[in-house]
Parts: structure tokens; sequence; C-alpha cells
């Protein structure tokens, strides 16, 4: 079984109700952490190349599996952000490129236990930028006047003389909702396309020990994906191409392409997706199958199919990962 | 009582602009109410309603004169939220402007949720008007006065 649990906003005033509040996100179209590719530890191969949904420093997650990858932990976080850039304005991230570049970097860190390599502790970091998404919300025009007519404050919170409320609270908002409802309504049905890179690195620490002698650098990859979103038909097809260099087993360098499509359908309530790539490293063809449900607001059920070469024994596998994500969302101050 | 601030005006000068400005993409919806004390009692004398928009930034111009706004409250209540979906934080300054001078500003810092979380920050505050006292005494002829 594998179990994936996501947890989100590490600045956060405990949650007083159970809004979903994750279920607002157009989750759907999420892009896989980096860190989490170089690892293996993503259900699919083909990565996503739209722009990421998530919010800063978000995601610490579990993963314990019956197939090759045992419990982990991930961070993936915007540097640009969390390192004090800012930002002028939506106009200024329309029209400056380099500042939606780097309002949109990804940085990636994880950790797992591989049964590959029981002894060991693996790690990875990595790198996305995406160079073009042609489905950006914040392109949105009509989600952004939507907001600003949720944001005006009504008759009773107008301000009193002696205003004073310097600190100010969180509260909820339906219209932001309903906003965002429509906004997905709209991206979901929305032909566009994007691009993305990336670049990610593993290391062992042989013996769990993080001495220097026994941290090895054991892959490396970079990636370029493009992803068309086909609009009413809900289809999305995904193009990927990787290079990447192993050095799984000492002193014995494998380097080679994996280059792959998938065509996804995301539903309201249901992603399905098929994959097929292609390993000049294992010089073999890979095919897969994903399906996510989202039974609960911050529940999601899913399960991949993947046929893969072992890169360890060469053998030819099938795996099946049944997992949950469990996505917790909580309200920042 | 909350602890008030104040802005010093000329009573002579121009019209008060007050201008609210936010960075980082946040958007922003706010009211703001110019409270005067009429017989023990406030009333309202003006109200402006604003949206920061895509480029954060929004202002508006009292119609009343600043000789008649002394010991006025302006008042203001702001809501806000991210759109990007990696900020969680933005500043947010409100300057009163008369005649081209910043006669008084504030900036603060807050952490906010992101809009998709169908929630939003609401903060605010108030200052009071004060006029300028413009005749320079000098001290001389006040110890004249006293002898």
């Amino acid at each position: 079984m594998f179990l994936y649990i996501g947890l989100h906003t590490t600045i956060s005033i405990a949650q007083s109700d159970e809004t979903p509040a994750y279920r607002y996100k157009i989750d759907y179209n999420i892009p896989e952490s980096p860190a989490f590719a170089v690892l293996d530890a993503n259900p699919t191969t083909v990565l996503r190349a739209s722009t990421p949904q998530e919010v800063i420093a978000h995601l610490a997650s579990d993963f314990l599996s019956g197939n090759d990858i045992s419990p982990g932990l991930a961070l993936d976080f915007n540097p640009y952000f969390t390192f004090g850039g800012r930002l002028e304005s939506i106009s200024d991230y329309r029209k400056n490129y380099w500042k939606r570049v780097l309002a949109n970097l990804q940085v990636s860190a994880a950790t797992i236990n591989s049964q590959a390599f029981p002894d060991d502790l693996l790690f990875s970091g990595g790198i996305r930028a995406v160079l073009f998404d042609a489905k950006d919300m914040l392109y949105d025009t009509q989600l952004a006047e939507d907001i600003d007519e949720a944001l005006l404050p009504s008759e009773d919170q107008e301000p009193t003389p002696f205003q004073d409320n310097e600190q100010g609270t969180i509260v909820e908002n339906t219209k932001l909702v309903t906003a965002y409802n429509n906004a997905k309504a709209r991206y979901r049905k929305t032909a566009g396309g994007s691009l993305a890179i990336g670049y990610a690195i593993a290391g062992r620490a042989k013996n769990n020990s993080f001495q220097t002698d026994s941290i090895v650098t054991y892959r490396h990859q970079a990636w370029l994906a493009g992803q068309y979103d086909l609009g009413r038909s809900q289809l999305s097809l995904n193009g990927m191409l990787m290079y990447r260099y192993d050095q799984i087993i000492e002193n014995t360098d494998e380097n080679g392409w994996i280059s792959g499509l998938s065509l996804r359908r995301y539903g309201e309530k249901l992603i399905l997706s098929a994959e097929l790539y292609h390993d000049s490293i294992s010089e073999s063809i890979n095919f897969g199958g994903y399906a996510e449900a989202y039974l609960l607001p911050n529940i999601t059920v899913f399960v991949a199919i993947k046929n893969e070469t072992n890169p360890i024994t060469g053998a030819e596998e099938t795996l099946i990962k049944p997992g949950i994500k469990w996505n917790l969302s909580q309200t920042k101050k | 009582m909350a602890k008030s601030n104040y802005c010093l005006l000329n009573p002579q000068g121009g019209a008060i602009t007050v201008q609210l400005t936010v960075n980082n993409g946040l958007r922003t919806g706010a009211v703001f109410i110019l409270w005067e004390l009429q017989n023990k009692k406030w009333a309202k004398k003006e109200k402006f309603r604003l949206t920061t928009g895509d480029n954060g930034i929004a202002s508006f111009t009292l119609t009343e004169a600043p000789a008649n706004i002394e010991n006025d409250s302006l008042a203001w209540s702001i809501n806000t939220c991210a759109t990007i979906p990696s900020v969680s934080k933005g500043d947010f300054t409100i300057t009163i402007i008369q005649d081209g001078i910043k006669r008084w500003k504030k900036k603060a810092s807050r952490l906010v949720p992101n809009c998709s979380e169908g929630k939003h920050l609401t903060f605010g505050s108030h200052i009071i008007f004060k006029h300028l006292i413009e005749e320079q005494f000098i001290t001389a002829d006040l110890w004249k006065d006293t002898e």
C-alpha cells in the first residue's frame, strides 16, 4: 500500500472548522516534485509542464510502499519569495518574463528509504522552471474581477471611527469560493500549452551516515516537459525528454534518454492517465496507467500500474501502486 | 479606546488624497470612511470604496476641504488575499498626500491567505486629522506679554 500524505502551509493557525481549503485549487494540474522524480517516487514517469499551483514551503510527504519506496519526506518551495523576493503587482508578473519565471520556480528536496538500498538513505534535490504556460490562471481577467468583487467590504464591515484591527483576522469568503469554482471550470475547458525544464540530483548516504566518505551521488537528470490541454474534451497531451546519468552500482556509469508521452483526462472528480515511455539505459519500452479520484475534499485515492525494468536486477516488473493522497491545508495567518 | 494616529494637515492647503498600495500581486478591496464628531455623536461625512486591481494601487481625494476636517477620523477596513500560489505575504502602504507632500504614511507587512483557499485577511485602523499650527511665536514676544 502506497500512502502519500501531503502537508501544506507551514505558517498557520489552527483551522477552526472543516473547511476543505484544498479543493478550491486547480489541484489536478499540480506538477510533480522534481526531487521525487529523480528518486522514481512519483506514481507516473512522464512529468507535467504546468505552472505550480501550490503554496510556498508547502510539502512534507510520507511514503509508505509495498514496492520500492518506503517512508520519506519532501519539501518543495519557491526560493524567490522565501528569500525575500518581491513583486510589484500582477501587471508586473504579466509583463516581466523573468519575474514570472522566478515566481513559479520550484525548488525541491526529498529523502526516502528504498528497498533497493535497504541500509542506505536516499536523498535528492531538484529545481524546476516554467518557461511558458498559456493557461496560467493569473492571466484570467474574469477571475481577477471576481476576486476584486469578492473582496469589497460589505456594509456590515464598515470601519468605526476608532477602528483598531491592525493585525487582522482571517475570514471565510464564499464569493472567493464561487470565483475559483468558476475559474476551475473555465480552466478545464480552455485549450493551451505549457513548457517546463528541470534538473535534479540524487545521492545515497551509506548506512544512513552523513559523513563525507559515506555520501555518494548516484543519479543526475535533466528534462524538458511539454503539455497541451485540448480544452473542451478535458484531455491533455504531455511529452517529456529526459537525460539521466546513473551510477546506481558503483563504478558502472550509465547514461541515456527517457522519452515519453502521456494522455490525461481531467474530470471534476476523476483523473485518468496513460503513459508510454522509452528508456535507453535499460533499452526498454515501458507503459503505465494512473487513476486518481477525489472522494472527500482533502482526500484523493489513486492507483498507478507501471510496467518497467528494474534498474538493479534488469528484470521486467509490473508494479501496482494504490495509494491515498491526503492534503492537509491549514489557514495562513 | 484604541490608540489614535494623527495626521497634520495644512488647513489652507489643497485637497487631501489617500493612496493605498500593495505588492506581491495581492488583491485588495477596501472601504474608507471619514467620520466627524457632531453633537457628541460620530457621523459619516464621506465614504470611498477601493480596489487595488492588477497594478496594486488605488487612490481617492476627499471632497471635504482640509479646513473642515480637523479632529475628524479617517477609518478603513481592508480585505486582501494572494493570487500567486507561492506568495504568502505582502506589504501595504497607506499614504495621505496634500499638495504633493506626504503628510502621513504607514507601511505594514502582513501574512495573507491565498484567495484560492476561499479566505481573506481583514484588517483596519484609523487616523485623526489635525491642523498644522502656522503662527511662529517668538519667545521674546511671549515674555513681553508677561511683563
